[in-house]
């Protein structure tokens, strides 16, 4: 219960990247250990070849649905976990949120036909840190799992637009014809990047235009995908607090 | 501040008295060879007295009855001139005789026989007579009377009311040189008057019907009030015939005043903005009872009607009217305003000419024989105020035309906003059902079409089919689906933002391929728009170009550069590559690929442009606003 409440701040990002070398050693593989969880077997070949062609990567296991994806999960404690939304037992998210629960909890990347902005961003809020699509080349998915490690998250302009449209601003009174959800308390500067990608700048346009090297800009926008997910996560906490489900005494 | 107050009143008081003195000098004394010595008997008959009654006494005129206080029951005296006409009287001018002042109806006999009751001579020799009051009385002698030697002069006097009566000197002369003595006094006296009550009625009146016409504004009402209520006054004070008996007039002179003054004391309340409602109704109820009671005072007890009307009444409408007065006071020394000057110097001068006419109506201390002063300063004081109310009444039209205005203006504004709220309201609905709808058919996608083609692409490719023409077609099947969903986008207003997902799929191909993306958007305001429609035809066209340029052209660079051109408002997109280029018709392929490009072109009004030669090829697309 204790791992559900916690919020997972950046000092743990890095406290986890340590603790994910100081593991490697241990095991003797600088490998990323990555589990595949994804329904189509075709579709789960293909991106399964992508990893395992890749020097860096190791498949540790793959799962086409829920159930064996949790076995798994508990089994292998993989480094990163690609996730398919829609599985015959479940939805991704729910394995994304049971991933959360782990004690060093894997990064979880949604895999998407379409990387439309509603599946990406439920993807986010369970706690999901990139996306990538279905039909994506072996290059551009074993990239992005990089990317991923490396501290990055891909966000669109459509997930953009939609952030800054769905969720309210904190100041904003509510507004009973919309059902928006209070939008984390972003920076100025995570605000003004988002604007930026809503209006379909690229990372290195609005680097340039912000005047910060694009690794700031990428650090920036995994902090809105953190705050994203630490606001469900704190939205979920809540119901269940007045569900009875846990006690709000810690 | 104070200094400046202190001399505007000062100024004032300079005007108070410069109005009495003029108005004393208005009436003056009479000739000096008036006939100031007569012969007095006090009578309880209007039947001719014995010149040999030894009551009769000598007296100084003028003669005021109420000098005395044996006189003050007085109805009917006698006054009695001996007088002898010169030798050469001129028979064509005629003798007369001119009395300065009189009250209040008067008959002269001479010898016996009947001369006159004042101004018209044809009248009837009755007790009613003429009412003079205050007014001068010329009597032309008839040519028989006017015979050489001693004649006896009687005048009869009758009092209205009782003991009120008084007698001026009297002027004897010829016609000719007594008319238009006669004939100036009796302006002054009357027609100055009656040309005022006129005057007064005629503004009155109209102001009256505006004053009901707009009851919240009810100042123009009491102040017409006033100005009917006085211009009765005068009428009763200087029409010489009126059909009623002269209680019912003594009556309505103690009414009328009284109910000028409640109206002034109303009218000074609306025009300062006071609002006393309990005080006014109070005063109305007062003046309804004081009718009442006077009315039964003459019904019962005419002979004392006056005690009751002008020593009481009056006096006491008088008394009240100095409240207004305090008030009038007090706002001119606290607001200074200039209509509260104006008020200052004309209101308080009538209140002081008002308490004068008091003191002399009832002889306390001011001689009676000289009149009212009051209904001297009434008829300016009320074309002054008219004119006040006439401007304050213009601004208050124009006021409230101006807030017509502005609140037609804001009914507009207000029609506006609530129209574009309803637009966008309506908008957004459409935006929520098409939101809806684009999410059903996405989910449909997901887990139907979609799913489909990604999981036999990757059949294909596992089967090491990857390149056929088949997996090739599902690509760009694939491709196309996403534009289209993306097109679809709720929140994708503008070019720029559409072309995001296009941007990162293409580059994200480009770097597969080893090829370069130049995009290039700067000339492309953030704002700029296109119909749905338009997006997803620009979106294919330009994944057709890269498509071709993918496939056909071994090239190392694929640029796109939009631009809107100022003023224009035309924008263009150039797609160039550094490709081997073709020539329009050279291979199946292209052909296919430009006609359907130039069909989508055409199919949102843009027109499209092929350049290619062996070093590359340039297409360009502009699009009129």
């Amino acid at each position: 219960m204790e791992a559900l409440v916690h919020h997972r701040e950046d000092h743990g990002q890095l406290l986890l990247r340590v603790a994910w070398v100081v593991r490697a050693h241990e095991h003797g593989r600088l490998s990323y250990r990555v589990l595949l969880v994804e329904d189509d077997p075709h579709t789960r070949e293909r991106l399964a070849r992508s990893v395992r062609e890749h020097a860096e990567l190791a498949l540790v296991g793959q799962a086409e649905n829920c159930a064996q994806a949790l076995a798994l999960m508990h089994q292998h404690h993989p480094d990163a976990m690609l996730v398919d939304l829609g599985l015959p037992d479940g939805h991704g998210t729910d394995l994304i949120r049971a991933a959360e629960k782990l004690d060093v909890a894997p990064l979880c990347m949604v895999i998407t036909a379409f990387g439309d902005e509603k599946h990406v961003i439920d993807a986010i809020t369970a706690g999901a840190c990139a996306y990538v699509l279905k039909d994506a080349s072996a290059r551009e998915i074993t990239q992005a799992i990089l990317d991923m490690r490396a501290g990055g998250s891909p966000i669109s302009a459509a997930v953009a637009r939609y952030v800054l449209a769905h969720f309210r601003n904190g100041s904003k009174p509510a507004d009973a014809n919309h059902d928006e959800v209070d939008r984390p308390d972003f920076s100025e500067r995570e605000n003004q990047v988002l604007q930026l990608v809503a209006k379909g700048y690229s990372y290195q346009e609005i680097a340039d235009g912000l005047d910060l090297s694009i690794n700031t800009v990428r650090e920036h926008i995994r902090k809105i995908y953190r705050k994203l997910a630490v606001r469900s996560r704190g939205a979920a906490v809540y119901e269940a607090q007045a569900l009875g489900l846990i006690s709000s005494q810690p | 501040m104070l200094a400046q107050r202190t001399f505007y009143l000062l100024l004032i008081a300079l005007f108070w008295l410069a109005s009495f003195a003029f108005l004393a000098r208005l009436h003056a004394a009479p000739p000096e060879q008036a006939i100031t010595q007569m012969q007095f008997l006090p009578s309880n008959s209007s039947t001719l007295p014995a010149l040999d009654n030894p009551e009769w006494q000598p007296v100084t005129l003028p003669h005021v009855w109420s000098d005395s206080g044996t006189l003050d029951q007085l109805q009917f005296g006698w006054y009695r001139y001996s007088l002898e006409w010169p030798q050469a009287v001129d028979p064509h001018t005629g003798g007369a005789l001119l009395i300065w002042q009189l009250s209040m109806y008067a008959q002269l006999y001479l010898d016996g026989q009947w001369l006159g009751d004042g101004g018209a001579m044809n009248s009837r020799p009755d007790q009613s007579g003429v009412r003079n009051e205050f007014r001068p009385m010329l009597v032309t002698v008839p040519q028989p009377m006017l015979t050489p030697g001693r004649h006896e002069l009687l005048i009869l006097l009758r009092a209205q009311p009782r003991g009120s009566g008084f007698m001026g000197p009297m002027v004897r002369g010829t016609a000719a040189t007594l008319e238009p003595v006669y004939h100036q006094r009796f302006l002054l006296k009357t027609t100055y008057l009656q040309l005022g009550a006129v005057l007064i009625a005629a503004i009155a009146l109209p102001m009256g019907l505006l004053g009901l016409w707009r009851p919240h504004d009810s100042v123009y009402f009491w102040f017409a009030a006033f100005g009917l209520m006085f211009a009765m006054n005068t009428a009763i004070l200087t029409v010489s015939h009126l059909p009623f008996s002269g209680v019912f007039l003594d009556w309505l002179f103690a009414v009328t005043i009284n109910l000028a003054l409640v109206s002034v004391l109303i009218f000074v309340h609306r025009f300062l903005s006071m609002r006393k409602p309990r005080l006014e109704r109070l005063l109305l109820k007062a003046s309804l009872l004081g009718a009442v009671t006077l009315a039964l005072v003459a019904w019962l007890d005419p002979a004392n009607l006056h005690i009751w009307s002008r020593a009481g009444w009056c006096t006491a409408s008088v008394i009240m009217a100095v409240y207004p007065g305090v008030m009038i006071f007090r706002a001119y020394w606290h607001r200074g305003a200039s209509s509260g000057f104006v008020l200052m110097l004309m209101g308080t001068l009538m209140l002081l000419l008002g308490i004068r006419d008091v003191l002399a109506i009832n002889h306390w201390w001011v001689s009676p024989v000289e009149g009212y002063w009051t209904h001297y300063s009434v008829p300016i004081t009320f074309l002054v105020f008219s004119y006040i109310l006439f401007r304050r009444f213009h601004q208050a039209l124009q006021e409230s035309e101006t807030l017509n205005r502005e609140l037609v203006d804001r009914v507009r504004e207000r029609e506006r906003d609530i129209e574009a709220k309803h637009a966008q309201l309506r908008e957004g609905e459409r935006q929520r059902d098409l939101s809806a709808e684009r999410e059903r058919i996405l989910l449909d996608m997901h887990d139907g079409m979609g799913g489909t083609l990604i999981s036999t692409l990757s059949r294909l490719e596992s089967d090491g089919e990857g390149d056929s023409i088949a997996a090739q077609s599902m690509r760009s099947a694939m491709a196309d689906l996403r534009l289209l969903l993306f097109s679809l986008e709720p929140n994708a207003a503008t070019l720029r933002a559409s072309f995001a997902m296009l941007r990162d799929r293409l580059s994200a191909q480009c770097d597969d391929a080893g090829l370069q993306l130049h995009w290039d958007a700067r000339g492309l305001p953030d704002d700029y728009q296109l119909e749905r429609h338009e997006t997803l035809q620009l979106m294919r066209i330009v994944q057709e170009a890269f498509t071709n340029v993918l496939k056909h052209a071994d090239a190392g660079v694929f640029g796109v550069h939009m631009s809107v051109d100022e003023p224009s408002a035309i924008l263009h997109v150039r797609l160039e590559d550094d490709g081997c280029g073709f020539a329009d018709d050279a291979s199946a392929g292209h052909g296919v690929g430009l006609r359907s490009m130039r069909t989508r072109a055409a199919s949102f009004n843009a027109s499209l442009k092929v350049n290619s030669t062996a070093a590359g090829t340039t297409i360009t697309l502009s699009k009129p606003a």
